[in-house]
């Protein structure tokens, strides 16, 4: 179940906001391809475990590893170069850049990771088609629907074929049915691309789909059953 | 307003002390710019006044030559046959100080015994009598004013040596005399015993003028039966062009203290309207929870009230420091062209203060009003989206646009109504400095577009971002960016003003100046002969010479300078504006006709065939203008006739200058070795080269126009801190989609770059659309604003220097102010921006 | 007289005139001046006399007229000095006054080229009593020795600053004069017909001021000169007759320190007499022992000179003036008890204070004897208030 070169990797991580103790010299080990999710209540430090992953945040103590580099280690420079390479985010709230289309939030990624102009629009045309919104393409985010709004954050986050993908309540600004068709849809993709899927949720239902469960209590990491 | 609502404003304000500091900094800036500039100028305006008033004292009348000079035995007859009590004798001069050359200094002959009850010259004698007894005994004694002795390093009893005419003439310094009035201190003039006077400057027997006080009746009796050829001249008529002139001045003053306040509006607008979209959430939140809308209304309308108030006092303190700063300037500026006075320190003016005050507050409110309008209007709850808030500003950008052409076509109305009004001029240059603020965001918005469009094909997405988030962003930066344009317009208008007028003024120095070289008499002009001329003439390498006489004659139009010139080999040197040129002058050259100057006639309201009406010692003269010439002097309305016809009407044959025309291989040294040697010896004189007197020119031209520099300065420093709160502002807004950014994976300096490229594409927006509204600026003050103010008619010259300068100046200034906020929001924490809302 | 005696009156005029033009030309607007500070400062300028050049009164002079008429331009200060009571054909009483003062700058004429140059000057000062009207005026004029603007002749006699003037006219011993002056509606034309020789005061003329030689001036008076002509005041004339007192003085001198001014009496007594005291005054107040006088008998000729101690003069009466708030006295009893002279001394009108390029208060005055009849008229100075 773990692996050695485990993709994601935890090391007695402590992280507190003021007086709040999120995490307390926590461990964790990812494989790659792994589908984990992370449940827990709101504020329990769900988002926190991501960012830290994410290198959006760094630990107090500690060290995370993501792909096999420190990111502590990495300055912030390096942390960019890794995430636009190897992570890809999916948000809540879908954070689409409001002034780009939608088909230029999809390139945006690959553009970052230089790839020619033309193949990225291709690549980005192909995916909003396998993700079924490709007549959205032109459009710029604030004229499509929440859920169209959230496959295109899908889209971006796998776009450049990333090694891990962390999704933080990705469905919890979607009704039911777009919700699990979406779930659906980032699993199904993540998994093509053999991605490592980490994600934060307090629905229960995506448990069943999960190959680990993890769950945050009094700032530990706690395996649960599927 | 509710306490909560109150602590729920003060601590928005505490946990954002940049942004208080920024909307405090705003409208102190604004306030103080205005009060600055407006205390600046009426100080110069009061200094003026004291200066003429310390020289002019009581005095109601004044007794003028009319041609040739005033014979001192007038006085005489004044006093003693005439009996009249007050009467002071002036001999006046402008001096050169050896070693300080280039600056002039007023030499006031008077005599002491006749100040009584007239200049009240308490301050001229501080040593007490025997100053005075010394002064009037000993030959070449004088009295400085204390702030020059100190520039000189001389002391009561030191020895200067005063140019006159280009001679060095030692005076003893019987003693220092300070400064004239109060706040406001202007430098009295270098005062002298009259017979003094009258040997300095190589005068004996004439005076200047006589200063008198008179009753109505007396008054009446003396014009009625002047001495034999003088005029008698109230004197508040006397000033004429000069007073014209230095009022025309200070307008221009104000207008550049309005546009301060302009520009320092759009900033109190953009830092106050910030303030409040930025909590219109909370905003929201609160109508949510039950606050009505004129609960809401009021808090925000307190809370800004609060902030003005704190704000406007600092920006009047600011404004007062500034104006000590500025006055100098300004006291420059007008001293170059018209008097010498110093400000010591800016005077406080209750009336500016609680104008810049009523404006600070004002201006605050009415910023404030509009955002809190929509804020309370918004239903309840209902969080505008920003992609709302962007369609509104987009809407807003249009409406703008649509507003601009009422105003254009406001402003052309106004210069057509008004053919001559200084004020609707003004007025019609604010109208399309208005027009062209509303103008901006939609220029941007396009120009974003074209850049788009044509870049479609090698712009990467970080650039395509920066280029859009210009446009989208909008709601927040179209008032910096109307702000940054305003600013940058009036600095290209003036730039361009400027270097048109220099250019103008050089080719009419070219024209004017025909003789190579040109020796100067004084006012009362020099005695010379047929056979002095043939002299000169006869000099080895002289060409020719023209012969001038200048005269400053009372007249109904005013003091009115009368040239009666012969004109040298090379003609006459006038630039015929308006009649035809060659015949004008032939005319002119027939004794027929007298050519006037057009700041004359454009201030007299005279034109070509007009019937001139000049005093003569024979009586009236009336003489038909002919043509009107260009004219960029800034002392007295000039007219020019035939030497002839003046040396017939007048009577005087002396001269004042003639210019010396050499042939071109004539070697100058040896030439003016000569005319000096052939001047008759007591004459005094100046002898300078065309190039001499148009370097000067310049100089004093560039003097002159010092203080619009610091004005520059100004503007761009009130639009750079427009620009850095919009920008802050927009980081603001954006953290998230910065955010999302930087989890994408840019990194900190590519986004640093994006945001840097936003910010400078910004500020060359505004810069572009400073172009075509700086260019119609200058035309403005070119054709329009100049021209009533002074009566110069200059050619206007499209220079790229001054724009290009604007443009720069936009796009430096933006980035400048973007370098900061770009800096937080590439190295933002990004968990706290991430964390879901 | 064996101590430094007193200066004499009027002296400081000349140097706080110009100090007064100094300072700002009109020391006596500024309410409050200390005495010392007004006309007296004048007194510094003045001193100095070891290095002024000027000449001195040193011994006895013979005065030979109408040359001393004029000026003596040798010395630095020199006043011709009129004042008159006059009546109108109504009765009506009228005071006036009309001096010119000479006054040197520097001993010795620079050369000049210009006709401005000018070593002395000249100031006139010109005042009218209108007793019934309660009404006081004065002006003056100032001028340079230079361009005819101002000056002295003395064949035929003529003193002027500007349009003001005194002309006489010399015949068998006798001085006739003329005086002009106007300005606006204030102006008088006057003939005065002269007496004969003139009172020389002093000792024969020389009015010693004190032990060393020259600390003394050349003073001579002509008491009672009978005066007929046209007054104007106010813009209306009026026939007017009367009798003037002329008197003249020149010197090089200063008030001795401790002198803060002093009051002067010319009166002309019912019973012929002509008395002139003036009275010196220290800075408390009292009067110093050099103050002096004379009293000429009816005879014009008979001449006595009068000493401190000859002569007790009390304050009676102060007047404040609401123009500049000084303090003058105004009423005085003079005595001469050993000449059987018992008078008190009344102002016309109280305010005939000039406020001029020199502050002081210079009236006509009546003086009644014990009985309460009048005894006399005349003028009274009052300096360095």
């Amino acid at each position: 179940m773990t692996s050695a070169d485990g993709d994601i990797e935890l090391r007695a991580v402590s992280k507190s906001y003021g007086e709040q103790v999120v995490l307390d010299r926590a461990n964790l080990a990812i494989a790659r391809g792994e589908f984990v999710v992370v449940m827990g209540r709101s504020g329990s430090g769900k988002s926190t475990l991501l960012r830290l992953i994410g290198g959006l945040e760094s630990p107090d103590l500690g060290v995370v590893r993501v792909a096999g580099k420190d990111l502590g280690a990495l300055r912030e420079a390096g942390r960019a170069l890794l995430r636009r390479s190897e992570l890809g985010f999916v948000f809540q709230f879908f954070n689409l850049i409001p002034t780009l289309t939608v088909a230029e939030n999809v390139e945006l990624p690959l553009s970052l990771n230089g790839v020619p102009r033309a193949d990225a629009h291709r690549r980005s045309q192909e995916l909003l088609a396998e993700l079924g919104v490709e007549r959205c393409a032109p459009r710029f985010p604030d004229e499509i629907s929440g859920g169209e709004q959230q496959r295109v954050a899908i889209a971006r986050a796998v776009v450049h074929e990333p090694r891990l993908v962390l999704a933080d309540e990705p469905t919890g600004n979607l009704d039911l049915e777009t919700a699990g068709h979406v779930l659906e849809l980032l699993q199904a993709t993540c998994r093509r691309r053999q991605a490592t899927l980490v994600m934060a949720t307090h629905g229960r239902e995506v448990a069943g789909l999960a190959d680990r469960v993890l769950a945050i209590r009094n700032s530990a990491l706690v395996e649960q059953p599927a | 307003m509710n306490r909560l609502l109150r602590r729920a404003s003060l601590r928005f304000f505490l946990r954002h002390p940049w942004q208080l500091a920024l909307a405090i900094v705003g409208v102190s800036l604004g306030v103080a710019v205005y009060v600055g500039v407006a205390l600046a100028n009426d100080s110069a305006a009061r200094a003026f006044e004291l200066s003429s008033a310390a020289v002019r004292g009581a005095t109601t009348h004044r007794l003028l030559p009319i041609g040739g000079a005033l014979e001192e035995s007038v006085y005489v007859d004044l006093v003693v046959r005439r009996g009249i009590p007050t009467a002071a004798p002036v001999v006046t001069a402008d001096v050169v100080i050896a070693g300080r050359q280039g600056l002039r200094y007023p030499l006031l002959g008077i005599d002491p015994l006749q100040e009584t009850g007239l200049r009240g010259f308490s301050s001229f004698a501080p040593g007490g009598s025997s100053d005075l007894a010394r002064l009037i005994t000993s030959p070449a004694t004088v009295l400085l004013p204390d702030t020059l002795a100190a520039r000189l390093g001389v002391a009561a009893g030191d020895t200067v040596t005063l140019l006159v005419g280009g001679r060095g003439q030692p005076v003893e310094v019987v003693g220092t005399v300070p400064a004239i009035g109060g706040d406001v201190q202007v430098e009295p003039p270098i005062v002298a015993d009259i017979a003094t006077a009258q040997e300095l400057l190589g005068r004996p027997g004439v005076l200047s003028y006589v200063d008198l006080r008179l009753s109505a009746e007396q008054a009446g009796e003396l014009a009625a039966e002047p001495p034999a050829g003088t005029a008698l001249v109230a004197l508040d008529r006397a000033g004429g062009a000069f007073n014209e002139l230095a009022r025309a001045f200070r307008t221009n003053l104000t207008a550049l203290g309005l546009l301060a306040l302009v520009v320092g509006t759009f900033l109190i607008y953009g830092t106050m309207s910030f303030a409040i979209v930025q909590r219109r959430a909370t905003l929201g939140m609160l109508r949510a929870v039950g606050v009505t809308r004129a609960e809401l209304l009021g808090g925000v309308l307190i809370e800004a009230l609060c902030l003005a108030v704190v704000a406007t006092s600092l920006g009047l303190v600011l404004g007062h420091v500034l104006a000590t700063q500025l006055v100098e300037l300004v006291l420059r500026t007008i001293g170059d062209l018209y008097f010498s006075a110093s400000v010591r320190a800016a005077p406080p003016s209750p009336s500016i203060y609680a104008q810049g005050g009523a404006l600070g507050l004002g201006a605050t409110l009415l910023a404030a009003a509009k955002p809190a309008l929509d804020a309370a209007r918004a239903a309840p709850a209902a969080v505008l989206r920003r992609a709302e808030l962007e369609h509104r500003a987009r809407r807003g950008t249009r409406i703008a646009a649509l507003a601009a052409a009422p105003l254009l076509a406001a402003s052309a109305v106004l210069l057509l109504l008004g053919s001559s009004d200084l004020y609707m001029a003004f007025a019609a240059l604010f109208a399309v400095l208005a027009a062209g603020a509303l103008l901006t965001p939609a220029a941007t918005v396009l120009l974003m577009r074209a850049i788009e469009i044509t870049g479609r094909s090698v712009l990467q997405l970080p650039a395509v971002l920066a280029v859009r988030g210009v446009s989208a962003s909008l709601s927040r930066t179209g008032v910096a960016t109307a702000a940054l344009a305003v600013a940058i317009a009036t600095v290209n208008g003036v730039g361009l003003m400027i270097s048109s007028f220099r250019a103008s003024l050089s080719d009419w120095l070219e024209t004017t100046l025909t003789a190579d070289l040109y020796v100067g008499f004084d006012a009362e002009g020099a005695a010379l002969g047929p056979a002095d001329v043939a002299a000169i003439e006869a000099i080895p390498g002289v060409a020719g010479v023209s012969l001038t006489r200048s005269v400053v004659l009372p007249t109904d139009y005013g003091e009115l300078a009368v040239r009666g010139v012969r004109p040298g080999p090379r003609g006459w040197g006038l630039e015929i504006v308006s009649g035809d040129a060659e015949s004008a002058l032939a005319e002119v050259a027939a004794g027929r006709g007298l050519v006037a100057s057009e700041r004359f006639t454009f201030a007299r309201g005279l034109s070509v065939g007009d019937q001139l009406v000049l005093p003569t010692p024979q009586g009236e003269r009336r003489l038909p203008i002919v043509g009107a010439f260009r004219d960029f002097n800034t002392g007295d309305y000039s007219v020019v006739m035939a030497l002839e016809l003046y040396r017939q009407a007048f009577g005087d044959t002396s001269l004042t200058g003639i210019g010396i025309h050499l042939i071109s291989d004539a070697d100058r040294a040896t030439v003016e070795r000569a005319v000096r040697e052939a001047l008759p010896a007591p004459t005094p004189f100046r002898l300078r080269s065309s190039e001499t007197i148009e370097r000067l020119s310049l100089e004093v031209f560039d003097r002159t126009f010092k203080i619009t520099e610091v004005l520059r300065v100004l503007a761009a420093v009130v639009a750079f801190l427009g620009v850095l709160s919009a920008l802050l502002s927009i980081e603001l807004d954006r953290a998230r989609e910065l955010a999302v950014l930087r989890a994408l994976g840019f990194a900190p300096r590519q986004l640093l770059a994006t945001l840097l490229t936003q910010t400078g594409l910004l500020g060359a927006a505004a810069g572009l659309a400073a172009l075509p509204l700086g260019a119609t600026l200058a035309a403005l003050l070119v054709h329009v604003i100049n021209r009533r103010s002074f009566g110069w008619s200059m050619s206007f010259v499209l220079t790229p220097g001054p724009l290009l300068t604007g443009l720069a100046l936009a796009v430096v200034a933006s980035l400048l102010a973007g370098i900061y906020p770009a800096l937080r929001a590439s190295r933002v924490e990004l968990g706290g921006a991430l964390r879901e809302e | 007289m064996t101590t430094r005696s007193g200066w004499p009156r009027r002296l400081a005029f000349a140097g706080a005139a110009l100090l007064a033009l100094a300072a700002c030309g009109s020391a006596g607007h500024r309410a409050g001046d200390s005495p010392s500070s007004g006309s007296f400062s004048g007194t510094r300028f003045l001193g100095d006399p070891a290095t002024n050049g000027f000449a001195r009164a040193t011994g006895p002079r013979e005065f030979s007229f109408p040359a001393d008429h004029g000026q003596h331009s040798e010395y630095r200060t020199e006043w011709w000095y009129f004042t008159g009571n006059l009546r109108d054909a109504d009765g009506r009483r009228y005071g006036f006054e009309l001096t010119f003062f000479r006054i040197g700058l520097a001993a010795e004429a620079a050369a000049r080229q210009s006709a401005w140059g000018a070593s002395q000057m000249w100031m006139a000062h010109f005042a009218v009593t209108d007793a019934d009207g309660h009404r006081f005026a004065a002006v003056e004029r100032l001028a340079r020795d230079a361009l005819g603007l101002a000056g002295a002749s003395s064949a035929p006699f003529r003193v002027w600053v500007k349009d003001w003037s005194a002309e006489g006219t010399f015949a068998e011993g006798r001085t006739d004069f003329h005086l002009r002056a106007r300005d606006g509606g204030l102006a008088i034309d006057l003939r005065l017909e002269g007496t004969g020789a003139p009172v020389l005061q002093g000792d024969g003329g020389l009015d010693a001021k004190g032990p060393e030689p020259g600390n003394a001036s050349y003073y001579y008076s002509m008491p009672r000169v009978a005066a007929k002509g046209e007054l104007t005041t106010n813009g209306r004339s009026a026939e007017v007759s009367g009798t003037v007192w002329v008197d003249r003085e020149w010197s090089t001198s200063a008030l001795s320190e401790g002198i803060v001014g002093w009051d002067w009496f010319a009166l002309r007594l019912r019973d012929g007499r002509d008395l002139m005291f003036y009275r010196l005054r220290r800075s408390d107040g009292s009067a110093s022992e050099f103050s002096g006088g004379s009293l000429v008998e009816s005879d014009g000729i008979t001449r006595r000179r009068l000493h401190a101690a000859d002569v007790d003069a009390e304050a009676l009466g102060w007047w404040t003036s609401p123009q500049t708030a000084v303090r003058y006295p105004i009423r005085w009893r003079l005595r001469v008890p050993s000449a059987g002279v018992d008078l008190d001394v009344e102002p016309y009108i109280p305010n005939q204070e000039l406020v001029l390029s020199v502050r002081y208060w210079e009236g006509a005055v009546g003086a009644s004897g014990a009985g309460g009849e009048p005894e006399a008229e005349g003028y009274l100075e009052l300096a360095g208030y």
